[in-house]
């Protein structure tokens, strides 16, 4: 089946790792979805199964890796080491620069410093630096460029600093000590801002070392759509207003096209409710078109779930236990819907408990164990694997 | 007999209209607060501030405090606008970087917000209560509209009236058949996998903020001219008493604020004139308790779902 398949590659991952605190959830996976594939991710409870899923689509940010999807890079390939050198760096950097602004009052305006008002726009004015002190990678790219900016006037005035600061050596602090202490800060924080913006200039290798920001919507748009193990539906919104929900990325109404009903957004909406009922329609759902999700059975609820991730027009359908609680004749109804949507040329990466919607459905199999790959390959090499034997049943 | 019972009546009806006429202010005020909880489960406790902006601003405008008076329609418009630009700003600049801070952090922002911008306000407007000269506003608005017997309903009532009603209609057709209003429904339910099907949910957020702030800004500058009074703290009382509103009618519930926000101003109208006019804020927040302590979620409330 697989040979009359283009083989591009859709997904690949490699190496990636998720870490929670000391909980190595996901250890270096690599794997790869090929276009128009059924790709299926089998492995005990807990073995990290859908961790990986929510990392593939930015829900948790992996730890490290790389994630390609449809020729984009969603996280990228870069040592932990050089990772987290940048990181500690801007952190070092960040964590000093809070003393550039009680410093530079103290200095042009020793009298003012110790008044209440100082002190209290100094004190946010420190918070508001202290909001910055977070990992590079969490940072927006406008916000990064804040940042940048922030460094290049703590770099100025340190310069400015060290070249004057021998104006300055006659003011004492708190009459104690006189402010030559000037010095050391100045230069503190000229060096650490002058090398963290060096790293940091040097853009196409940070942005490999922090991941482009996309949002988990953004990856969605990309095409990359999902079911959920515990169903996550909309459940006080109808049936088809779930659906026209996936429409959402697809729509592009702006505000006031939608708040004054231009014709534009007004077509659109048609156009996205027809998609819905089609979509429904699919599934099998199109006589439930009003209603509430909440309310539909158990198995209806999970096939309005593939609907509303096919309405998002996905190129990779990530399918979460879709077989979860179901009967048998649900499952082969199943096993039928899938084989459908393959047909439609989407690629899906499923995770499934049940052997038998796998076995019918997969082109390949991967299976994890505490959150290493422990094998791959077709459904036949998978059944007579060893380790995966030992991995469900427990070594004999 | 019949004289005092006319007279009784006809004081009965006055009330009603005043009651209701307050109450739908209320409830465009109470609006934003539950739009806003219900997306983000955040009490934007500066959303009084943006209505005391909006009268400012419909005051500054009109008046020509800023250089260039403008004629009242266009002074409206453009203040309405500003607001749901301010509640916006407000949802970047304070509360989108505490998305996923505990909420209490985002619930001091808030008021912080409140307080700042009630400063903000008092530096640029001054504490003198301003009132709109009647030279500027169109002359109808406080012409009665209606009159039988002692009954006087003004034209003013009659506008805050209608534009409240239409504005509430609108709110519910957008809420429940645009695509933006799907996206703020399906948000409120599960964030996440509102975001994993598509829905950019900061934009939404931020166009939740601008709907229920361009409400307020609306309130605000009704508000104005309805007690012809504009001063820095009037956005705190009435922001407190829409809260008020949106907790009576179940919070995250737009139906609720609204019906909370009218029970609220019939109670205090009603509370001021039958039995003192002194403790009339009193009453209307007894209504709230008692409400609250039989029905602790709110008239339309839902019970606090498990946190997804």
């Amino acid at each position: 089946m697989t040979e009359r398949k283009s083989k591009k590659i859709l997904l690949q991952t490699h190496n990636l790792v998720k870490k929670f605190g000391g909980l190595t959830a996901v250890k270096d996976v690599s794997l790869d979805v090929k276009a128009g594939e059924i790709v299926a991710l089998i492995g005990p409870n807990g073995a990290g199964k859908t961790t990986f899923f929510n990392c593939l689509n930015q829900v948790t940010v992996p730890t490290s890796g790389a994630v390609t999807f449809a020729d984009q890079s969603l996280v990228s390939v870069v040592s932990p080491a050089t990772k987290l050198l940048v990181l500690r760096l801007s952190q070092v950097f960040a964590g000093l620069s809070l003393l550039w602004l009680p410093l530079v009052l103290g200095v042009v305006w020793p009298e003012a410093f110790f008044r209440l008002e100082a002190v209290i726009a100094l004190s946010s004015l420190t918070l508001f630096r202290i909001y910055l002190l977070r990992p590079l990678s969490r940072f927006r790219p406008w916000s990064r460029l804040l940042l940048i900016i922030f460094m290049l006037v703590d770099i100025v005035c340190g310069a400015v600093w060290l070249a004057r600061s021998a104006e300055f050596s006659e003011i004492s602090f708190f009459g104690l000590f006189p402010f030559y202490p000037l010095l050391v800060p100045g230069a503190i924080i000229l060096i650490a801002g002058a090398l963290t913006l060096l790293v940091m200039f040097n853009l196409p290798r940070v942005r490999e070392a922090f991941g482009r920001y996309l949002r988990a919507d953004t990856i969605t748009r990309l095409g990359m759509g999902r079911t959920f193990q515990n169903i996550r539906l909309f459940s006080s919104l109808s049936a088809l207003d779930n659906v026209k929900l996936g429409r959402h990325c697809r729509t592009k109404a702006n505000f006031f096209g939608t708040v004054f009903c231009l014709p534009q957004a007004r077509r659109e909406e048609q156009d996205s409710a027809e998609k819905a009922a089609e979509c429904l329609r699919f599934v099998g759902l199109g006589d439930q078109l009003l209603t509430r999700a909440g309310a539909l059975p158990y198995g209806d609820q999970r096939r309005l779930e593939i609907a509303r991730a096919l309405a998002t027009e996905p190129r990779l359908l990530l399918l979460d236990e879709p077989a979860a609680g179901m009967n048998p004749t649900e499952s082969r109804e199943l096993i039928t819907l899938v084989r459908r949507i393959s047909r439609a040329g989407i690629a899906i990466l499923i995770i499934e408990h049940d052997m038998k919607v796998i076995m019918n459905l997969a082109d390949r199999i991967f299976v994890l164990d505490h959150g290493e790959l422990i094998a791959s390959g077709t459904p036949e090499a998978i059944r007579k694997d060893k380790k995966v034997i030992e991995a469900y049943l427990g070594a004999q | 007999m019949l004289n005092t019972l006319l007279e009784q009546s006809s004081l009965f009806l006055q009330q009603l209209v005043n009651g209701v006429t307050l109450g739908s202010i209320y409830a465009l005020i109470a609006v934003g607060y539950t739009m806003v909880y219900g997306v983000i489960q955040l009490i934007n406790f500066a959303h009084g501030e943006i209505y005391m902006l909006g009268a400012f601003l419909s005051f500054s405008l009109v008046t020509g405090f800023f250089g260039i008076g403008l004629p009242f329609g266009l002074a409206v418009v453009i203040a309405v606008i500003f607001c749901a630009l301010a509640g916006v700003f407000l949802d970047i600049v304070a509360y989108r970087p505490l998305r996923r801070a505990p909420r209490l952090a985002a619930l001091i922002t808030a008021i912080g917000m409140s307080i700042f911008l009630q400063n903000l306000a008092l530096l640029i407007w001054g504490a003198q209560i301003k009132s709109f000269p009647r030279a500027v506003v169109p002359a109808f608005l406080f012409a009665p509209a209606l009159q039988f017997g002692d009954v006087v309903i003004s034209w003013l009532q009659v506008v805050i009236l209608t534009t409240a009603v239409l504005l509430m209609v609108m709110l519910q057709l957008i809420v429940h058949y645009t695509r933006i209003g799907r996206a703020m429904r399906a948000i409120a339910q599960d964030k996440t996998a509102a975001a994993l099907m598509g829905v950019n949910v900061d934009r939404v957020v931020s166009y939740t903020f601008a709907l229920g702030s361009g409400l307020g800004g609306v309130a605000g500058i009704l508000v104005g001219l309805y007690y012809n009074a504009v001063y820095p703290t009037m956005g705190y009382f009435a922001g407190i008493k829409a809260f008020a509103a949106a907790v009576l009618g179940g919070i995250g519930s737009i139906p609720g604020a609204i019906l909370g926000g009218g029970i609220l101003g019939l109670a205090e109208v009603f509370g001021g004139g039958y039995i003192s006019s002194s403790y009339s804020d009193g009453i209307a927040y007894a209504v709230m308790i008692l409400v609250i302590l039989v029905k602790p979620t709110g008239l339309f409330g839902r019970f606090a779902r498990d946190k997804a």
